[in-house]
């Protein structure tokens, strides 16, 4: 049972991943893979990249837009850097492989089985034969309140300027002042609310 | 309402998902769990992803008092009113607060009538306006729990380094503490666990809690605001009837320090006083949960420096805001939800925030089919 249940698991999840991707390649965003062997990923997405893992989190750093997508493959300190900032680059991120998968919630997308990159490919070459599915979702998101939400986004410092930074944000470049995290350099990630840097994030150990 | 598959890490949702639903099987003693989320972020992510609908029948969500604009009195809104009437005055405020209704009108309507009220997204941006602005008066209305205060109290220290003298904040912030122990105090509580808030903690850590499990023997969970963030949450509540254990405990630990900001607290005991007593809409006076300004900063504080009425006023009688807040009831159980009250023509301050428990309602759960069944049957 637990086998059957796996298998319609994955099944979901493939389709929930491959629409995802699919509706963001649709959008004009652009697909960058990599994995530290340089194995198979699905490079054949239209304007797939793949980039070295060497020194990966630094191009991605230079590349990305908000809404690309990362497929990434390995886990180790190099995938955790990736999947901590990608929501300050406004990064959508599938991981794929067989063992040893990110501490949870941090990919949006995790497929974990053999041979998988194949299937995600061939899944991408079906929806793009439907524009129907491609189209975006209705946008259900109203205003928010940053106050009443407890709003805290996810921001990677630019600059610094004296006691403020340019960060940048799954939105845009913006200002954060640091008075309460003591000062910043340039990568670190902070949490962001009301214009006020209110920690920084730590890589958690592995 | 959106699918488990739309989730962030649908695979561990859906695991969190089952694990909810065993260790919850008969509830507790035959009755469900009732955890109240406390922060009206969390109340967002659970009526917009739908999670009630992913939880067993043996698992109920209580939403609570965490959202600083619906518990803002009518009284307090009638004195923003009447400070942006004044003379002179540029009164900003975050977005929501504008909407809110007073007794006679709200800051939009009074805007409507002639008053400069400008939205801004940080109360630095208020500070701006006031140096650019240097013939002009400049209000900003502060609310918000610890997350936000942190902003004010920096606001301040800058405008006094600056020396901006047509600067000043009318403090509505409030502390999460007390009304957490007010709810627990309260008689008629049938509460198993608390969600606690995600960025509130970020600034007070989770120590400010231990009284919860040590004193009222109810577990919390500080948790993140992704859907995955509250069902692991639910998880290590239920975890811990299944073990036997109360404590307090952290989801949220890639943002959440136990300590806290220290930096932050630092600045909030310079800047603020306790006040000795603070109306909640829904919980009543709550002795020392809100903020007043210091007497280093009294040349900053919009009470000491305007006449304000500082006038109570009850809420509307058909509008049922308390109970929702206290969880007493659902907000579809409110007389005039969806009718008289909705978020276009809102009557109490649930319905004005989008993190507003009967607003979220509103617009993400009326398909649910206990409030449609309820709806149609009133």
């Amino acid at each position: 049972v637990s086998g059957t249940l796996a298998a319609r698991d994955l099944t979901v999840d493939l389709g929930a991943t491959a629409l995802a991707v699919a509706r963001r390649l649709a959008g004009g965003a652009t697909c960058w893979c990599s994995s530290p062997d340089g194995g198979s990923l699905p490079v054949g997405l239209p304007g797939a990249r793949r980039l070295p893992w060497a020194g990966l989190v630094g191009a991605l750093r230079g590349a990305v837009l908000p809404g690309d997508v990362a497929v990434l493959r390995g886990s180790d300190d190099t995938s955790d850097d990736v999947l901590l900032r990608a929501p300050a680059w406004g990064l959508t991120t599938v991981w794929l492989g067989q063992d040893d998968r990110p501490r949870d919630g941090a990919a949006d997308h995790v497929l974990q089985a053999d041979d998988v990159d194949a299937l995600v490919t061939r899944c991408l070459a079906l929806l793009a034969g439907d524009p129907a599915a491609l189209a975006p979702p209705p946008d259900c998101d109203g205003p928010v309140c940053i106050t009443c939400s407890d709003e805290g986004r996810f921001a990677e410092v630019v600059a610094v300027h004296g006691p403020t930074a340019q960060v940048r944000t799954a939105e845009g470049l913006e200002d954060a002042d640091l008075t309460l995290v003591g000062g910043a350099q340039p990568h670190d990630l902070l949490v962001v609310h009301a214009g006020m840097a209110l920690t920084r994030l730590e890589r958690q150990t592995r | 309402v959106k699918y488990v598959d739309e989730y962030r890490d649908p695979a561990a949702a859906r695991v969190a998902v089952r694990r909810i639903t065993e260790l919850a099987e008969g509830g507790r003693g035959g009755v469900p769990y009732a955890f109240m989320e406390v922060c009206g972020g969390h109340t967002h992510t659970i009526y917009r992803h739908g999670i009630e609908q992913l939880l067993p029948d043996t698992v109920e969500l209580v939403h609570g008092p965490g959202c600083p604009v619906c518990v803002i009195p009518m009284g307090r809104v009638d004195d923003a009113v009447s400070l942006a009437m004044q003379p002179g005055v540029i009164f900003t405020s975050f977005g929501d607060m504008m909407r809110v209704p007073g007794s006679r009108s709200s800051l939009l309507e009074a805007k409507a009538r002639g008053a400069d009220v400008r939205m801004v997204y940080s109360p630095l941006d208020a500070l701006k306006i006031a140096m650019a602005n240097p013939d002009r008066k400049v209000v900003f209305f502060a609310v918000g729990f610890e997350t936000t205060a942190p902003s004010t109290a920096v606001t301040l220290i800058r405008a006094k380094e600056l020396g901006v003298a047509n600067f000043s904040v009318f403090s509505n912030h409030v502390t999460i503490v007390p009304p957490l122990t007010a709810i627990l105090d309260s008689s008629d509580l049938r509460l198993d666990g608390f969600l606690g808030p995600g960025h509130v903690s970020t600034v007070i850590g989770n120590r400010p809690y231990d009284f919860v499990a040590q004193t009222y023997r109810k577990p919390l969970v500080t948790a993140g605001f992704e859907p995955l963030d509250i069902l692991q949450s639910v998880v290590m509540l239920l975890q811990q009837f299944a073990d036997g254990r109360c404590e307090v405990e952290n989801q949220y630990n890639r943002v959440v320090a136990d300590e806290g900001n220290p930096i932050a607290l630092a600045i909030l005991d310079r800047v603020f006083v306790p006040r000795p007593t603070f109306e909640w809409r829904g919980l009543g006076f709550i002795p020392h949960s809100a903020l007043a300004l210091s007497e280093e900063f009294a040349a900053f504080d919009s009470e000491r420096l305007y006449d304000v009425p500082a006038v109570r006023v009850a809420d509307p009688k058909a509008c049922q805001c308390g109970d929702v807040l206290k969880g007493a009831i659902k907000p579809w159980e409110c007389k005039v939800f969806g009718t008289a009250c909705t978020p276009e023509t809102p009557i109490g301050t649930c319905m004005v925030s989008s993190e507003g428990a009967c607003a979220a309602y509103y617009t993400f759960g009326r398909l649910h089919s206990t409030a449609a069944g309820l709806a149609a049957a009133r």
